[in-house]
């Protein structure tokens, strides 16, 4: 059964705003911009470097958003479906721009013990998305293809044109990498608690 | 941390990081779209223009093919003299089968009857070329549809500066203007960006900035600005055309030779080449321009000639065609000619296309033609005006169209080329015993723009 949402300020449905927006309605436009760019946005910057990068995805993402409302067939939310665009475009924009390097190694499986689950729960999530984007760019999109999106090994092997053990390896060593950062920057979980 | 767990917290924390883009973000977005559009209008008219092109690549190849069948088998011609070639003829013949000779007595002996028989056959002919001819006139009536994406808000200007509606002062020294290449004047205040584009007019470039932040914005702008403001820009086209003729175009007519005999002429004009000079000035995307150039035409006089009379032709000068003889002698006419024309530019800054339509007089100012003399086709070039007065019409109006695409070379500089058509009003000949259609012409315009 399609996903029928009203805008929060307007009361347009999701149905409307996306007819409007195929019409080419700069008003409507705008509205279906102001609403899902904040949570988009969120995504770019995970993947992106930078926040100028990530800007830069989002403008990119929605120009095709726009250019390809007319193919949407309301099977999906219109977030699920503008995330999996995101994405695409992400991945696009980091092989154009982005060396990446793809280190394939033994599948040692690291674990860093030192960090707790409440240490996740606790941590600022400006500080933890900054982390992320600090990644090298190959375990930056693996993480966030396997760890965050749920892709599995072999789907971010097929999209990556990688092998599926590289994949696993990349993953290994970005979350080692992301908790050993979060533990050097003097991350402490009593300190956030109490925030 | 396990993974699994590591992994669940991890989404979960990433899905509510929410950030809020950059105020000009959707304005930068619905400037992209539009670049899109106009880079994909680009590519559109780039592919017609291609077309275009291997349309009449095609069409003059298929001219070119088949030009000999223009001419008609001619039956009219009945004497035939001694032809003294030189440098300024090319003979063409066909079918050299027939090449045995006559002699020379026998000839004479049949002039009268045949005599009689030219003028009858000459007579049939003319009136089946009558009945023939159509003259088919193209159509110049055209239009044009004009589309707006976005209906842009003009706002008026008084005194160097502008008040939005729902006045409320802002200070202006915040809101930085700047000058652009195009002698435009930019404001950006908040998300919006204000263009100037005449000395009191204003348009707010994007829609829903306009209407959503506009009208709490006011603007000074620069003190004289409205004297800095050029909306006119000036350029020169340094042009040449180089254009095939695709309408058959025949004068023809009997030239008398040895007192009581004539043989049967036609004429063709075959290639145009043009090379001017064309100022003109732009606006927006629409330029005006008048110029001036050298015009010069190339026309063929063909000589038709009878097999019946072969013997008095060299062998080694002519081949049998079915049935005639063709002698093909060089001829040109000069013109100075002034076109003026309006042309259409879609693009970006690098690459553009433009289309261009307007029309050209011609003003006659050198011939130079060949007749027989005396009793043998000696062939001496008559260059005078007082046979262009007597066989060519003087003046000549036409229409021109044309397709170009334009790269910029450099800020001044860019090169065009591209299919251009014209068409003729009126006949190169005057006094022609029938009707014939002016010519029509399609070939390859080239040549440098300087954009000042």
């Amino acid at each position: 059964m399609p996903l029928i949402l009203k805008h929060k300020k307007s009361g347009v449905t999701d149905h409307e705003l996306v007819q409007r927006c195929i019409n080419n309605d700069a008003i409507a436009q705008k509205m279906l911009f102001e609403q899902y760019a904040p949570m988009l946005l969120g995504v770019c910057f995970r993947y992106a470097k930078n926040e100028s990068d990530a800007n830069e995805i989002l403008q990119l993402g929605f120009v095709k958003i726009f250019n390809s409302l007319s193919k949407f067939r309301f099977e999906s939310s219109l977030l699920t479906w503008f995330t999996r665009i995101i994405i695409n475009v992400s991945l696009n924009f980091l092989k154009a721009n982005e060396k990446v390097k793809w280190e394939s190694d033994i599948e040692t499986i690291y674990e860093n013990k030192d960090f707790s689950v409440e240490q996740m729960h606790q941590i600022d999530l400006k500080i933890l998305m900054e982390c992320i984007q600090k990644l090298p760019a190959g375990y930056r999109i693996v993480l966030n293809m396997y760890a965050i999106e749920g892709y599995s090994h072999k789907e971010i092997a097929e999209e990556m044109n990688i092998n599926e053990s590289t994949s696993r390896s990349q993953f290994s060593r970005a979350k080692v990498l992301l908790e050993k950062r979060l533990l050097t920057l003097g991350f402490d979980v009593k300190k956030y608690a109490e925030r | 941390m396990q993974n699994d767990k590591f992994n669940e917290l991890l989404s979960k924390r990433a899905k509510d990081f929410l950030v809020t883009p950059n105020a000009d973000a959707f304005e930068n977005i619905l400037a992209k779209r539009k670049q899109q559009k106009q880079n994909r209008k680009s590519i559109f008219f780039f592919s017609v223009a291609s077309c275009f092109l291997l349309v009449s690549v095609i069409a003059l190849s298929n001219y070119f093919y088949t030009n000999d069948t223009t001419i008609l088998q001619d039956k009219t011609a009945q004497f035939i003299p001694e032809i003294n070639t030189n440098n300024k003829q090319k003979n063409h013949f066909k079918n050299e089968s027939q090449n045995s000779f006559f002699n020379k007595k026998t000839l004479l002996k049949k002039e009268h009857k045949e005599l009689t028989q030219n003028i009858e056959n000459t007579q049939i002919y003319i009136s089946k070329i009558k009945n023939e001819t159509s003259v088919v006139k193209p159509n110049f009536k055209q239009e044009f549809k004009e589309k707006k994406e976005f209906v842009e808000p003009i706002f008026e200007v008084t005194k160097n500066e502008f008040v939005l509606p729902e006045n409320k002062p802002v200070n202006t020294k915040e809101i930085p203007i700047k000058q652009t290449e195009n002698n435009d004047f930019l404001a950006t205040q908040n998300d919006s960006t204000i263009k100037l584009i005449e000395e009191n007019k204003i348009v707010a470039k994007n829609q829903v900035a306009a209407i959503d932040s506009l009208p709490k914005t006011k603007v000074d702008l620069p003190e004289n600005s409205t004297k800095q403001i050029s909306i006119l820009g000036f350029q020169l086209a340094l042009f040449n055309n180089y254009m095939f003729l695709t309408k058959a175009y025949n004068g023809g007519d009997n030239e008398a030779i040895q007192n009581n005999f004539g043989i049967n002429y036609n004429e063709q004009a075959n290639r145009s080449y043009s090379l001017g000079l064309m100022a003109g000035v732009y606006k927006n995307k629409f330029t005006f321009s008048v110029g001036l150039a050298f015009n010069q035409i190339e026309f063929d006089k063909i000589y038709k000639l009878q097999d019946l009379q072969k013997s008095l032709v060299s062998k080694e000068n002519f081949r049998n065609a079915a049935g005639y003889y063709i002698n093909v002698i060089d001829q040109s006419l000069s013109f100075i000619e002034i076109p003026m024309s309006v042309a259409y530019k879609i693009g970006n800054k690098k690459w553009s296309v433009s289309t261009e339509i307007g029309t050209a007089i011609q003003f006659l100012t050198q011939t130079q033609t060949y007749t027989l003399q005396n009793d043998s086709l000696n062939l001496t070039p008559n260059t005078t005006n007082e046979v262009a007065s007597d066989r060519f019409n003087k003046v000549q109006y036409l229409l021109f169209s044309s397709v170009h695409a334009q790269y910029q070379i450099s800020k001044h500089i860019s090169f065009f080329a591209g299919p251009t058509v014209r068409l003729h009003f009126n006949q190169y000949f005057k006094n022609e015993f029938i009707n014939k259609p002016a010519a029509q012409y399609v070939g390859l315009s080239s040549g440098i723009k300087f954009i000042f």
